[in-house]
């Protein structure tokens, strides 16, 4: 029964995570929230978690309005992210940096396909924007990954995760 | 335990992938998805977006609306002066709008795999708001309503590639379209630029003010809303019809205060 709580939890805080942008002041860049949620928890636990919160995430990232088309594409997206960060944990443990830095490469990787979809012709990315919100995606990973990585270890020592 | 994790895991990835070549091949299968997802969250994203509630809006949505009003009578002088020039009264459409003042409470995220530009606005179905209405800002075109849920809209922005917008340009009121994508081989738009197409051998010049051309029953776009000027004229490339460079009046990043154009009933 406790183990529906880690869970939950992860829910309330990809939930969060995908409607706090909303209160975002308009005209800057925006952080990519769920994306630093998802490699938080992808980072501790084996592959498969990570896919699960990473579709759980891009779910969200599809449906919160105004949403974003076709549908399952940022969940297909995530869940690639999700996958990848459980995959390489184990070597990530040697320096604090390197879960930022394999963070980093996931956002690039998400943000890489949204402008080759855009250079394809499907979609529209600016070079400037996608580089824009690398950067406060990253900035702002300095103080939530940690955050999100130590609850996720805070739970998993009390058996909820 | 981790077995079936696994194979949840798994199925899920599947269904994921389902539901994405579903929504290729029948884009509007997903409506009630989204509309539910709507008619849940959008309430939270209106508290979350409403730092600045109160009088300074009221007082915003008042100066729109007078903006508005004051485009409308000139809109309304042009007309009847080009009536009387014309006498043809058939070919203007009547300019009877009424504003519903809104505020964008979401934009699209900056990070799924196909960027598109669209913002959610705080007003929908139980406002009288349907699919396809004009949007505006007190500078001029916003774009036009994708989806609706009952109390929020989902709104298209001009500069999304699916935009493409008839206008009217220059002096003369000569035609054209505008979209954000320029044909290949013209040089590369600036943030938020767009390519306005002359139609016809009409020369397109450097400052040209472009409007709206406006379409039967004001859908998807009412006529003669100011958009953009153009800034600067791309080299004869063989391309079919001259094209330019557009800056839209409206800079559709930092939207806040909006207003959907209704028809009035006749």
């Amino acid at each position: 029964m406790i183990r529906v709580l880690g869970p939950l939890v992860r829910a309330v805080l990809l939930l969060a995570a995908a409607l706090l942008p909303s209160a975002w002041p308009a005209g800057l860049a925006r952080p990519d929230l769920v994306l630093l949620v998802v490699a938080g928890v992808a980072l501790l636990h084996p592959p498969r978690v990570g896919l699960l919160v990473g579709l759980a995430g891009g779910w969200l990232v599809d449906v919160v309005p105004p949403g974003a088309a076709p549908l399952g594409a940022s969940a297909l997206a995530y869940a690639a992210v999700g996958l990848g960060l459980g995959a390489v944990r184990r070597q990530l443990v040697l320096s604090p940096v390197l879960p930022w830095l394999a963070t980093a490469a996931a956002a690039a990787l998400v943000l890489g396909a949204r402008g080759v979809s855009a250079a394809a012709g499907v979609g529209r990315a600016l070079p400037g924007e996608l580089a824009w919100t690398l950067g406060v995606t990253m900035l702002v990973a300095v103080v939530v990954l940690p955050l999100v990585m130590g609850l996720e270890r805070w739970m998993t020592r009390r058996g909820w995760a | 335990m981790p077995r079936r994790t696994t194979l949840l895991a798994v199925l899920l990835t599947g269904a994921s992938a389902a539901v994405l070549v579903v929504d290729l091949a029948r884009p509007g299968l997903a409506a009630p998805v989204r509309a539910g997802a709507a008619a849940a969250l959008a309430p939270v994203q209106e508290a979350l977006a409403g730092w600045d509630d109160g009088r300074v809006a009221e007082l915003t949505a008042e100066r729109d609306a007078l903006a508005a009003e004051v485009d409308r009578l000139r809109e309304q002088a042009q007309d009847a002066a080009e009536l009387q020039q014309l006498a043809r009264s058939s070919t203007v459409a009547a300019v009877d709008r009424t504003l519903l003042p809104a505020r964008v409470v979401a934009f699209a995220p900056g990070s799924s795999p196909v960027g598109g530009r669209t913002v959610t606005i705080d007003v929908g179905s139980t406002d009288g708001v349907l699919p396809d209405q004009t949007v505006v800002a007190v500078d001029g075109l916003v774009g036009r309503v994708l989806r609706v849920a009952p109390t929020s809209a989902d709104v298209l922005l001009l500069g999304d590639p699916q935009v493409v917008v008839g206008v009217r340009f220059g002096e003369e009121g000569a035609l054209g379209d505008v979209q954000a994508d320029a044909a290949p081989g013209l040089p590369a738009r600036g943030h938020g630029q767009l390519t306005l197409t002359a139609l016809g051998d009409t020369a397109v010049e450097t400052g040209a003010r472009v409007e709206t051309l406006g379409s039967p029953d004001d859908v998807p776009y009412a006529a003669g809303i100011p958009l953009g000027r153009v800034v600067s004229v791309d080299p004869d490339r063989g391309q079919l019809g001259r094209t330019a460079v557009v800056e839209p009046f409206v800079d559709t990043d930092t939207l806040d205060l909006v207003a959907v154009v209704l028809r009035e009933e006749p």
